[in-house]
């Protein structure tokens, strides 16, 4: 994998999908790491031809590669590919079309946590009587953080009218489409208190004592995220049609499903059997 | 030497059944710890740096939610009382949610936490806030 991502790096760079900044440090780790093994483990020609490069990508902004740095370029690609050196490499089309795959993926892969530096964390209380989601973050140092402090004004709205809840929210907040036989909205809740939005569908049936609750909260900031879960004991997690993977525990007669989707926390509450409440999970949309 | 006997029993009986006498908040049940809460289904409390306390409970069923908060002020490395602050409103519903700013009640060059205990139908959930230098 490491010789299929390097490779994608060099190929990336003669294609000009990586840019001159970031090959010199690629280059310069890559000599650091020879720098660093003992003398006779260490690959000259891939040194000098490391300080080559780094020295024509000092000296101006190229595009691309020089001719007569042709043959150190080569021995980078060697390196890269485990190659027997001076022996002339071909790159087939495939090959390229490989290796871009593997950029787009290990960029898809990793570029989110290079960007998204913050996340939803799940632990349990010593006594395992509460289920607690905690933000976590990570400074990169790519995001520079805006001096604007989100409004600490709490603002809400409680309806049983879906609209007013969208009128509020300014977008279609995504819903269980499936409910129980007996069960009916009850009341919709949103709110917005500095850069968290909070939803909720409560859902009640006359026949049964407890409601029934969706609920979805989205964290622009999850260092604001605190919130504990009520449960019985450490639960289980459990994989659903739509690929949530869900936390599932119990409280006294209710069922708690917890899922986690970036910085947006999700929650199904209420008194019925987990596959009803797994069902439910299925048809949001 | 019987009545003895009976006695040392009975004293044996009774302390077995205050044990496994359940209470509203805790019921032994096999294969399982002590049950949650029949009233809360979760509950927060958060700080932010201006001392504003933001408050949250999701009930099982709709009740009168109060909330009696206490400030605590780091000394070092412990964490100490440092009195009761005004509690937030008392709402009815499902769904509690409030903020209450306590700026007032604390000092700047301080770092302190409040602990919040959250009640409704006489069952109760405890909840500590993060810390805020402030």
């Amino acid at each position: 994998m490491r010789n299929q991502i390097e490779q994608a790096i060099a190929d990336s760079w003669v294609h000009g999908t990586i840019s001159a900044g970031e090959l010199e440090a690629w280059l310069h780790s890559a000599l650091d790491l020879e720098l660093a093994k003992k003398e006779s483990h260490m690959n000259f020609p891939l040194v000098k031809a490391c300080e080559k490069l780094l020295s024509v990508l000092h000296a101006q902004e190229i595009t691309e590669l020089p001719d007569r740095y042709a043959e150190d370029w080569t021995v980078v690609c060697d390196f890269l590919n485990e190659m027997p050196r001076h022996k002339p490499k071909i790159i087939h089309r495939a090959t390229r079309v490989f290796a871009l795959a593997v950029v787009m993926f290990t960029l898809f892969v990793v570029g989110d946590s290079l960007i998204s530096n913050q996340w939803l964390d799940e632990s349990h209380s010593d006594d395992q009587q509460q289920l607690i989601i905690q933000g976590q973050s990570v400074d990169p140092g790519l995001i520079v953080e805006g001096i604007a402090t989100p409004s600490e004004e709490l603002h809400q709205v409680e309806t049983q009218h879906f609209v007013e809840v969208v009128d509020f929210l300014g977008y279609t907040p995504q819903m269980p489409t499936l409910i129980p036989e007996g069960w009916s909205v009850d009341t919709y809740y949103a709110e917005q208190y500095g850069a968290t939005r909070k939803f909720i569908v409560i859902y009640k049936n006359p026949d049964v004592n407890g409601v029934l609750a969706f609920t979805t909260v989205s964290y622009n900031d999850v260092k604001s995220a605190n919130y504990e879960f009520e449960q019985n004991n450490i639960g289980d997690y459990f994989q659903t049609v739509n690929g949530n993977r869900i936390y599932i525990t119990y409280n006294i007669g209710r069922t708690l499903c917890v899922w986690i989707e970036g910085t947006k926390l999700e929650s199904l509450r209420g008194p019925c059997p987990v596959e009803q409440m797994v069902e439910i999970i299925d048809s949001i949309q | 030497m019987r009545m003895r006997k009976v006695f040392s029993m009975l004293t044996v009986a009774m302390l077995l059944f205050s044990y496994a006498m359940p209470t509203n908040a805790q019921i032994l049940v096999p294969g399982t710890s002590i049950m949650a809460n029949s009233m809360f289904d979760g509950a927060s409390v958060s700080l932010s740096t201006s001392m504003t306390a933001k408050f949250d409970a999701d009930l099982t069923k709709s009740a009168t939610v109060t909330v009696s908060v206490t400030l605590e002020k780091k000394v070092g490395t412990t964490w100490q009382g440092a009195g009761s602050l005004t509690s937030p409103s008392s709402k009815t519903g499902v769904v509690y949610s409030t903020t209450k700013d306590y700026s007032q009640s604390c000092t700047k060059g301080n770092t302190y936490r409040i602990v919040a205990v959250f009640t409704a139908n006489k069952e109760s959930v405890t909840r500590t806030s993060n810390s805020v230098a402030y």
